[in-house]
């Protein structure tokens, strides 16, 4: 007799055996002697699921772009090509200095003898459909929310409730959401006051020409942390999908091959740019100046650093999108859109539920199939997603027209001009 | 909430954030304020100069120690 169970070859060598056999995660807890357990591999399926990693990847990527580059293209400290070529590049380095939170992404979150690599698709698909939705329409939401959201939604379906855990997702998820912001846009609003209160109202337009110079280095930290942080979270995850096909043993650490290939994703993503939210980020939201900008990029690193320091699992979107917001609440006479805030709330607010449901949704057709059934789930998400995008094209956001919004008069547009790098050249 | 998160480190997070973010920002300002000054007053320049590079060493400095400690970890 032959059974699969649980991603295990149950081989059960005495065809009239009547004894329990309780398996939780890769150990046999009981059972009697004459029953063996083999591993099974799916290499088609972890293929699949490997490559639908570093499409989350590259789009966690051009996602989160605006991060750290959205107040440097917006200011004219770097021209939007530069800044997404140098944000990839520190993305990528970022991506091989460490491997300490490659494993967390899914940790505590759901129980890990409920995940298998139909889930891990399911929930990679949610986040991905997530994160394109928010990209088209130029709001800037967490991808680590999305994948967490996702994974939740998948295994709610699959194993039920008592396999997704609550007080982690409070604590883990749903704290640091309301906390990031808060603590980036208070750092930044007194940075932001303090900038300001220094520098000499008549001569802004030369000390506006060194902040841009100090947005190069903030700008370039907060793609190094963006970097060490989300590259892993994919990493995470395939390492995952290796240990569900007992291709690894558990709390294994992410081979090298995964290593390159998720720094390498999340770079190309980066330096495909997502124009939509670099706008969102360093236009609509309030006009930024260069010393708003280095006071929020310089907040938002400070945060960011430190909350990884202390083990506070904190969201690099919201603590951009908060600085930002505070470094507009920071400067006297700033006009801040109040309504670009709501919607950015609003996206936050619906991450974690819309990826869930998702995820569920498709969790609920390939739970217990096949290869077959997840690349037909595969290439019609592909094909709607592809159309999401032809969709947004309709109003192309580019690097050549990221910084053509609002009202001119608003705008110090010699300075954008004349970029800090051209300047100093 | 504080079942589910550890309020000492919260604080800690916060005040260091709060002096890393501010005290970065400020001693930057003070460089690009004592810059623009040496520009308009050659005979002030050097004196002028060198606050400016000594905020800046210690932003880099700050900057590089930060970076060790979140990495080293």
């Amino acid at each position: 007799m032959v059974r699969i169970l649980g991603g295990w070859k149950v081989v059960d060598i005495r065809a009239n055996s009547r004894h329990a056999l309780l398996i939780s995660g890769e150990e046999l807890l009981t059972g009697p002697e004459s029953w063996i357990l083999r591993p099974v591999h799916d290499a088609v399926l972890l293929f699949i699921v490997v490559v639908t990693a570093l499409t989350f990847d590259f789009t966690n990527g051009f996602h989160d772009t605006a991060n750290a580059m959205a107040t440097s293209i917006a200011t004219g400290a770097l021209r939007p090509r530069t800044a997404v070529a140098l944000s990839a590049v520190l993305n990528l380095l970022g991506a091989f200095l460490s491997i300490k939170v490659a494993a967390t992404i899914a940790s505590g979150i759901v129980s890990s003898t409920a995940i298998t690599l139909p889930i891990v698709f399911a929930g990679l698909l949610g986040a991905i459909t997530w994160n394109v939705i928010t990209w088209s329409f130029g709001l800037p939401s967490s991808s680590s929310h999305a994948l967490i959201g996702g994974v939740i939604g998948a295994t709610l379906v699959s194993a039920g409730t008592s396999a997704v855990h609550g007080h982690s997702i409070v604590a883990k998820v749903l704290v640091p959401a309301v906390l990031s912001p808060v603590i980036a846009g208070l750092v930044a609003a007194l940075a932001t006051r303090l900038a300001y209160r220094t520098a000499q109202p008549d001569e802004r337009p030369r000390s506006h020409r060194y902040f841009r110079f100090g947005q190069l280095a903030s700008a370039s930290l907060v793609s190094l942390a963006h970097g060490t942080n989300d590259a892993q979270k994919t990493m995470g995850v395939i390492t995952l999908a290796l240990i569900a096909d007992h291709r690894l043993t558990a709390h294994a650490d992410p081979p090298p091959w995964v290593i390159v290939a998720c720094g390498i994703a999340i770079a190309a993503g980066t330096y495909f740019g997502g124009w939509r939210v670099v706008r969102t980020m360093g236009h609509r939201l309030t006009h930024i100046e260069p010393p708003q900008g280095f006071a929020a990029q310089t907040a938002a690193a400070a945060v960011l650093l430190t909350a990884t320091q202390g083990g506070l699992p904190l969201s690099t979107t919201h603590i951009t999108s908060g600085a930002v917001l505070g470094s507009g609440v920071g400067k006297r006479e700033a006009r801040i859109r109040w309504g670009v805030a709501g919607s950015m709330l609003v996206a936050w607010l619906l991450t974690l539920p819309a990826a869930g449901l998702v995820a569920a949704g498709i969790g609920s057709i390939v739970d217990g199939g096949g290869s077959l059934q997840v690349i037909l789930v595969a290439v019609v998400a592909g094909a709607l997603l592809f159309g999401v995008w032809l969709w947004s094209h309709r109003n192309p956001v580019t690097a050549d027209n990221v910084n053509d919004f609002g009202d001119p008069a608003d705008r110090a547009l010699e300075d954008l001009e004349h970029p800090v790098l051209e300047q100093a050249g | 909430m504080s079942g589910y998160v550890d309020l000492s480190t919260l604080r800690n997070v916060v005040l260091v954030a709060l002096v890393l973010g501010v005290g970065i920002t400020a001693l930057f300002s003070v460089a690009v304020r004592a810059l623009v000054t040496a520009d308009q007053q050659p005979h002030a320049s050097i004196r002028l100069r060198l606050l400016a590079a000594g905020c800046l060493l210690i932003v880099l400095a700050t900057v590089a120690m930060g970076l060790w400690a979140v990495l080293a970890k």
